[in-house]
């Protein structure tokens, strides 16, 4: 099939319903779609990333989904906390679950936009996130649902919020997108732990877009764990934008997918900013996973820290490409990027591009990589104190790990992390 | 108001080019224009054996059906490869057996670079190869190479008195399809240095080449091979520096190192060409294509660079690890000030097992200019126990300047180990308080940490060349401040 005829049936998947995006909005990132084609490893942000496995699944008709709501329970990570749930990028009201509380607002974004028209207005789309992406636009252009989490000036959410996002297909591949706003006024603070599962059928491509605005004082902590399954695609778009001494922490935790690529932009606007983005991905099979950061420091006296860890087995393959952009103005900025990975076969690949473009002078930037194997030193050190080698392996796999985790401080998905990758590790 | 720093970063950006002049000499010039003809006409010139001419016309059509490549951290203004002269020679074509007999002017310009060729001749510790544009014009120190099978002439002459080697190694690590600036280059290239060293000889000096860009836009195309054969030794100097114009001049070079079996390679440059003025006016281009490749098992290759001049330096020594435990070294110091551009670095590529590679860069970037590390450490399934280690340091002087690094790091087996470091800072003001306590001014004390900063660099270059090489980085960094 022709790029063209491709992007034909998706949008006709896509766009049957009503569209969120004003028509503004609509129509500029419509003609991105068009005009954009999908990329190759020509594209460097594209290089170590094929998209020809998903440009060759046939997807249908997405299809009502029906889903068991004792499954549904099942993947919950935190049972306190609010709760919306989307299947197939459809919201499930009655699965979903808000405590009401005063300067909360979270719905569905389709309800924001009718409750909420001025907000919706006023955020939506206000990072730019559909320029320059082919998957971005499609998902600016033709998204009809997704998450609204608007918290009101000086509000400190006590409960954190859960999201669920799954996929069930019947026979057919199915396509399904959903699209994020999360909107912190000035000193308010929340905690977002986002999960992604494939529940069956068919294999998937989901398309999610995230919109982090965080205002001055404000604090997010966003969690996402990514366990779609080794016979799915997901192409994740986060772009964020903060205030002056605000917090932003992003944490992704992938442990399965056949193509995962997490493109991630922040822009620390204001001053005494501090960023954290950290990742692990724990890939097996024929697993790829791509993690693509872009911090643009645009204004002085801010902190950003970025940990991503990978441990590559079989023949899988990761990537990890992260920039670092220190703006003129943004002096005294600290900044600090570290890669590191694991290879543990001859067949898994790694690839890994930490960038720095530094155009102030007054500046602390540095990033490492490094890749290697486990420590067969490391290892024989257990060994001789009477660990056998499988479970010293496994034992050094998971510290490896937690320094990630350990950089998580809603402790429900700390443990519910820490367990799911002991569970991995031991199953490879 | 200016603070004291202000002024002194203004004082540095402002140093215009100090080994800028030029010396009025008779040329043989080519006239402007690229075209099949003019490759042939290169060729009838420097009466080339027939497969050279065939090489270059081959590497001409290649070039016609390629696009000029976006991808650097550069920019400047289109070229126009038809308002180029592509050959120039100078006109007195006669070989000299004594410096006695060459062109005074032509000496006189060696004087005021600082070059000291009588001494070195008293010294003879080192064999210059006096590269003057694009015709080889000096050569000293042949028979003491040529007792011990050295082979040590310009690429002309070799192409005639070895066409075998010359034949079987040219384009053997950079094809003329590698990229457009190669093959333009094996298009046109005018001349440059051979060097081979047979089997188990150590070459018993120092080989330097002196490259001079004289004349006014004829562009340089140099081609530079280097074989060390089993067991072979050889370390080789290039250093450059040219005198001020107002058009841009392009340089694209290739060169080109085997090492076989044991055999060593070191490959130092020093390069000062014209920078522009301090509004990025005029100014060399060097986009520069330099590969090596470790052929044989336990072979080294090693590049050492110093980097201050040229208006747009893009440029990256890289080494082919194919042979087992063969060893590739990348060290560089990069300098870029008022609005210069360095777009360099290095690409270690392991195929062999056991390979290792080390590359240590810094970069200084000073005034407006920006200086971009890039480079690529690729681990092949093949490279069972490679090892890689890099460091990417880079220093700010001033708040307009930019420091940008971009390493590519690929790995496909688990065996391999690779590291990658990189730090971007400016000159702390209490290492210069700490020095100014001990009795050093500011301008001293930066001087001091910067040669600190670059002294690894530094300490990897042969005698003869760290001395010029800290002389002229005291000389690009005179009156700045952090």
């Amino acid at each position: 099939m022709t790029q063209a005829s491709i992007k034909q049936s998706w949008k006709e998947k896509l766009a049957a319903g009503q569209a969120l995006a004003t028509a503004g909005h609509r129509l500029s990132a419509e003609e991105a779609f068009e005009r954009l084609d999908f990329p190759t490893r020509r594209d460097e942000t594209w290089r170590n990333t094929s998209v020809k496995p998903i440009l060759e699944t046939a997807f249908g008709t997405a299809q009502l989904p029906r889903l068991d709501a004792e499954a549904v329970r099942a993947l919950r990570i935190l049972p306190e906390a609010h709760l919306l749930v989307f299947a197939n990028g459809v919201f499930q009201p009655e699965l979903s679950q808000v405590h009401p509380q005063q300067g909360l607002g979270l719905m569905s974004l389709a309800q924001a936009k009718q409750s909420l028209p001025e907000l919706f207005a006023q955020h939506f789309e206000s990072t730019g996130l559909a320029a320059g992406d082919v998957f971005a636009a499609m998902n600016t252009a033709f998204s009809q649902d997704g998450v609204f989490l608007h918290v009101a000036k000086g509000v400190a959410l006590e409960r954190p919020i859960e999201l669920l996002n799954l996929t069930v297909a019947s026979d057919q591949p199915v396509l399904a997108q959903t699209r994020s706003l999360m909107v912190l006024e000035a000193g308010a603070s929340a905690r977002v732990v986002e999960g992604f599962y494939h529940l069956g059928g068919a294999s998937s491509l989901t398309n999610p877009a995230t919109e982090l605005l965080v205002a001055a004082n404000a604090r997010l902590d966003y969690h996402r764990l990514q366990d779609i399954g080794s016979q799915n695609f997901q192409v994740n778009t986060l772009a964020a934008r903060q205030g002056r001494d605000s917090h932003l922490a992003c944490h992704t935790l992938t442990l399965t997918g056949q193509v995962v690529k997490n493109s991630s932009r922040v822009d620390v606007a204001g001053q005494n900013c501090h960023t954290a983005l950290n990742g692990l991905y724990l890939t097996q099979g024929a697993d790829h996973v791509d993690n693509h950061t872009h911090l643009r420091h645009l204004a002085p006296n801010c902190q950003s820290k970025q940990l991503f860890k990978g441990i590559c087995a079989d023949n899988s393959s990761a990537s990890f490409m992260g920039m670092v952009f220190v703006d003129p103005i943004a002096q005294k900025t600290d900044a600090y990027q570290s890669n590191r990975n694991i290879v543990l076969s001859d067949t898994a690949k790694v690839h890994s591009k930490p960038q720095l473009e530094i155009y102030a002078d007054d500046v602390k930037c540095s990033h490492g990589s490094t890749t290697g194997r486990l420590d067969p030193n490391a290892q024989f050190y257990l060994q001789a104190r009477g660990i056998d080698k499988a479970q010293a392996r496994v034992l050094l796999l998971q510290s490896f790990a937690a320094e990630v985790i350990g950089l998580v401080e809603l402790e429900e998905f700390h443990h519910h992390a820490m367990d799911r990758v002991e569970r991995h590790l031991a199953r490879s | 108001m200016k603070t004291e720093d202000d002024i002194m970063i203004e004082d540095l950006s402002s140093k215009e080019y100090e080994a800028g002049f030029v010396t009025e000499i008779e040329m043989d010039i080519l006239p402007k224009g690229l075209s099949e003809d003019t490759v042939r006409e290169i060729s009838r010139l420097k009466k080339e054996p027939e497969f050279l001419l065939e090489f270059r016309l081959k590497a001409y059509r290649h070039w016609l059906t390629l696009k000029e490549p976006k991808w650097a951290h550069v920019h400047y203004p289109a070229i126009d490869y038809q308002d180029i002269s592509y050959f120039a020679a100078p006109k007195k074509q006669a070989k000299y057996n004594s410096l006695d007999e060459v062109d005074p002017a032509l000496l006189e310009t060696y004087k005021k670079l600082g070059i000291p060729l009588e001494e070195q001749k008293l010294l003879a510790g080192v064999a210059v190869d006096a590269v003057f544009d694009s015709v080889s014009v000096v050569t000293t120190f042949k028979e003491a190479l040529k007792e011990k099978g050295v082979i040590f002439s310009s690429f002309s002459e070799a192409a005639h008195e070895h066409p075998e080697l010359i034949r079987k190694y040219l384009g053997s690590v950079v094809p003329y399809s590698d990229n457009y600036f190669a093959a333009l280059n094996s298009a046109v290239f005018s001349d440059g240095s051979f060097v081979f060293v047979p089997k188990g000889v150590r070459c018993p000096m120092e080989l330097s080449t002196y490259f001079r860009i004289n004349a006014s836009n004829t562009g340089q195309f140099e081609r530079t091979l280097i074989v060390a054969e089993e067991g072979a030794y050889v370390s080789y100097l290039e250093g450059c520096t040219a005198p001020q114009r107002d058009e841009n001049q392009l340089h694209a070079a290739v060169v080109e190192i085997v090492a076989l079996d044991n055999a060593e390679v070191k490959y130092s440059t020093v390069q000062n060409w014209y920078p522009g003025d301090k509004d990025g006016k005029g100014g060399i281009y060097n986009f520069v294509t330099k590969r090596g490749i470790c052929k044989g098992h336990h072979s080294k290759i090693s590049w050492t660079q110093v980097e201050t001049g040229s208006a747009i330096t893009w440029k990256y020594p890289s080494v082919i690890l194919r042979g087992d435990y063969s060893v590739g070294e990348f060290y560089s110091v990069a300098v870029t000030n008022h609005r210069q551009q360095a777009d360099t670095g290095t690409k270690m590529i392991h195929i062999g097992k056991h390979s290792r590679s080390t590359i240590v860069s810094k970069g200084i970037s000073i005034g407006q200019s920006n200086n971009s590390y890039r480079g690529q450490v690729k681990i092949a399934k093949s490279a069972e126990h490679a090892r890689n280690f890099s460091q990417c340091d880079s220093l700010l002087v001033g708040n307009r300047c930019g420091a940008h690094t971009f390493p590519y790091i690929d790995i496909e087996n688990s065996t391999g180990t690779v590291e990658h470091e990189a730090t971007t800072s400016k000159i702390a003001e209490d290492q210069i308080f700490y020095c100014q306590q001990r009795g050093l001014d500011q301008e001293q004390a930066v001087s001091l940490i910067v040669n600190g900063f670059a002294k690894e660099v530094l300490n990897k270059l042969p005698m003869e060349f760290a001395v010029e090489a800290q002389k002229l980085l005291a000389i690009t960094m005179e009156g700045s401040v952090g």
